[in-house]
């Protein structure tokens, strides 16, 4: 074969991988359509198509509009939004340390913004907006914290996520002694932030997740190309030109501010800053880093466990007991393969 | 001899607090083979780390066609200059055509698309390295032998005019080892590739390089034609061995074989005797 023919070849093969990943992200975004839809008709009682439409339009349709403007869309856009920040974060740290077992959520980033949302509430009786800004300085916290911890010659993949798990186990523990100390009135509200949920959604809720969304989502985006070479090892990205330790510091700050600010917003969601990134990568294919593709997972992940745990289930449930459900037995299984080969996936 | 095209000035360079290379000077020559040798912990490795920008030298200077690599812009620097490390991990899945595609990486700019010169440089890399065949295939999917390959083709995509690698024949079996030692000999020839590679293989670096450099307590102790460099005294105050010179009747370089304290012939004499040096070819 010459060398002209090869290339070619190379190049139809390419671009039937981005068709392919193109068609996958159709794919879920069509799925998001379809959840969401079903979450917008479905409540209390079921509201036909058209009146839908009639009421996302802004007619007045008795019956349906309050439902809809007042609980249902404020409900599916703030599972939208924060899945999707879950996601994006979870793929990114993943990506960036070569593990899966790197996400957020099991490094400890969820847990310290948990912990400090949880001391707000209970020991400074605080809500709303100081909970969320806590939360989310709870989160940049932790990040940074297990950062300068598990840095030596440079962020090594394994030794972060040890110490992010301990780290994870402190401040759970940390959170469990601040709710064994808190009267009542407060421990309903910081249960039910801790558990994930949707509940009592706001729209203006959607205004933080669509800021972080779009300053966090474009650092990623620019930094993209680099932490896919990251994906090849620390050296041999440097060898390829990568600036190790500004896209590092980058990511992290975007990925954590990311999680930090859902976690704010809708409470640490169990296992979707986890699951997000290998689902993608399993619709996608291996090639490439899956970011864009883990936000929509993400998106529809919130989405369909909410509707789960609302609608399909037969008492209602927080969208974090329907997400932990899945998540769980999906890092039993990684952290017995992993165990099995003795690498890092 | 053609100009150096890679000087490493008065290099003092280590890791947190421990100092491998102490003010350690070297010039690679431009488009020749050079093998790094030396015992474990000598600094071979950290030469090229620190040579190819991966670590910061804490004094001194490594100059690529007479620029500070560590003040270059490092993409720059990786347009001119790969570096295959030891081991290289891969993403789980990833093809061959996708991986060696990653070597493009340098030549492409943040919102950059795939060109038409990006696949024609790794179909090049491809051909060159005999890994066409392989290139929708999974990288796990490849024997050790392959997948080496595949790394070296990934380095020729970056096209760059010099290639360092760490061990690059590492667990490989002996058949793959000549095999990877001489397709870096074929680019050599056919690219003008300058390649400088760190190896165990005392016979193997003495075969393959034009140019043998031999180091101990992180500085060069010989450097220099295999011929000149590859002596029994040389292997006495490297590796603290007592050895013996031949010439290998296959590539007329020279060849060494080590005396252990079991299996030598009877009628050898004993190596204290001064005998191996009767086998060194100095100059």
């Amino acid at each position: 074969m010459t060398a002209a023919p090869l290339s070619a070849g190379l190049a139809r093969l390419r671009r039937a991988r981005t068709r392919h990943r193109a068609r996958a992200s159709a794919a879920l975004a069509l799925a998001i359509l379809a959840v969401a839809a079903l979450t917008l008709s479905i409540g209390h009682t079921v509201t036909p198509p058209l009146d839908l439409l009639r009421a996302l339009a802004g007619a007045e349709v008795p019956g349906t509009s309050f439902a809809l403007h007042q609980l249902r869309l404020p409900r599916a856009v703030l599972s939208l939004l924060s899945g999707a920040a879950f996601g994006l974060g979870g793929a990114v740290f993943q990506t960036m340390l070569r593990n899966q077992l790197a996400s957020p959520d099991i490094v400890g980033i969820t847990s310290g913004a948990g912990a400090a949302a949880v001391a707000g509430i209970v020991l400074f009786s605080l809500s709303g907006a100081a909970v969320s800004l806590l939360a989310v300085g709870g989160g940049l916290g932790v990040a940074l914290l297990i950062y300068l911890l598990a840095w030596r010659d440079g962020v090594a993949g394994t030794r972060l996520i040890l110490v992010g798990i301990g780290m994870s186990a402190m401040l759970q523990s940390a959170t469990l002694y601040i709710l064994s100390k808190a009267p009542s009135w407060t421990l309903q509200e910081a249960t039910r932030w801790l558990a994930g949920s949707v509940n009592g959604a706001q729209l203006g809720q959607a205004l933080p997740l669509l800021a972080a969304l779009a300053v966090f989502g474009t650092a990623i985006f620019l930094a993209a190309r680099d932490l896919e070479a990251l994906r090849l090892g620390d050296d041999m990205a440097a060898a390829l030109g990568v600036r190790l330790g500004r896209v590092r510091l980058m990511a992290v700050l975007a990925a954590t501010g990311l999680v930090a600010v859902a976690t704010a917003m809708a409470g640490p969601v169990a296992f979707v800053a986890f699951l997000s990134g290998p689902v993608a990568s399993r619709l996608l294919g291996p090639g490439r880093a899956p970011f864009a593709a883990a936000a929509l997972t993400g998106a529809l992940l919130v989405l369909a466990a909410d509707f789960t745990g609302q609608v399909l289930l037969p008492s209602r449930y927080p969208v974090g007991v329907v997400t932990g459900l899945l998540g769980a037995p999906y890092l039993v299984y990684l952290v017995i393969r992993q165990n099995r080969r003795g690498t890092p996936t | 001899m053609t100009a150096a095209v890679l000087i490493a000035e008065h290099l003092v360079s280590g890791y947190a607090g421990r100092r491998v290379l102490a003010g350690l000077d070297l010039e690679i020559g431009r488009g020749r083979i050079t093998a790094i040798v030396g015992a474990n912990a000598c600094g071979k490795s950290t030469l090229l780390r620190t040579m190819s920008r991966l670590i910061a030298p804490e004094a001194g200077q490594v100059l690529l066609d007479g620029r500070s690599v560590h003040r270059m812009p490092p993409r720059a620097l990786a347009r001119q200059l790969g570096v295959l490390p030891q081991s290289p991990s891969a993403p789980e899945g990833i093809t061959v055509a996708e991986l060696v595609g990653m070597g493009r990486h340098p030549h492409q700019g943040v919102l950059a698309r795939w060109s038409r010169r990006d696949d024609e440089a790794v179909a090049a890399a491809l051909e060159a390295t005999g890994t066409a065949a392989l290139a929708e295939r999974g990288l796990d999917e490849l024997s050790g032998g392959q997948r080496q390959r595949v790394w070296i083709a990934m380095a020729l995509a970056q096209e760059t005019g010099v290639l360092l690698l760490d061990e690059p024949t590492t667990y490989l079996d002996i058949a793959h080892q000549i095999e990877v030692l001489d397709l870096l000999t074929d680019l050599n020839r056919a690219r003008a590739t300058t390649i400088v590679m760190v190896l165990h293989d005392l016979n193997l670096a003495a075969r393959y390089a034009d140019r043998l450099v031999a180091m101990a307590a992180g500085r060069v102790q010989a450097a220099g034609p295999p011929a000149e460099v590859l002596t029994a005294a040389m292997v006495r105050t490297v590796f603290g061995l007592e050895a013996r010179i031949l010439d290998d009747p296959v590539s007329g370089r020279p060849m060494m074989l080590p005396y252990g304290r079991h299996h030598a012939r009877p009628a050898e004499p004993a190596p204290a005797a001064g005998r191996a040096a009767t086998g060194a070819r100095a100059g």
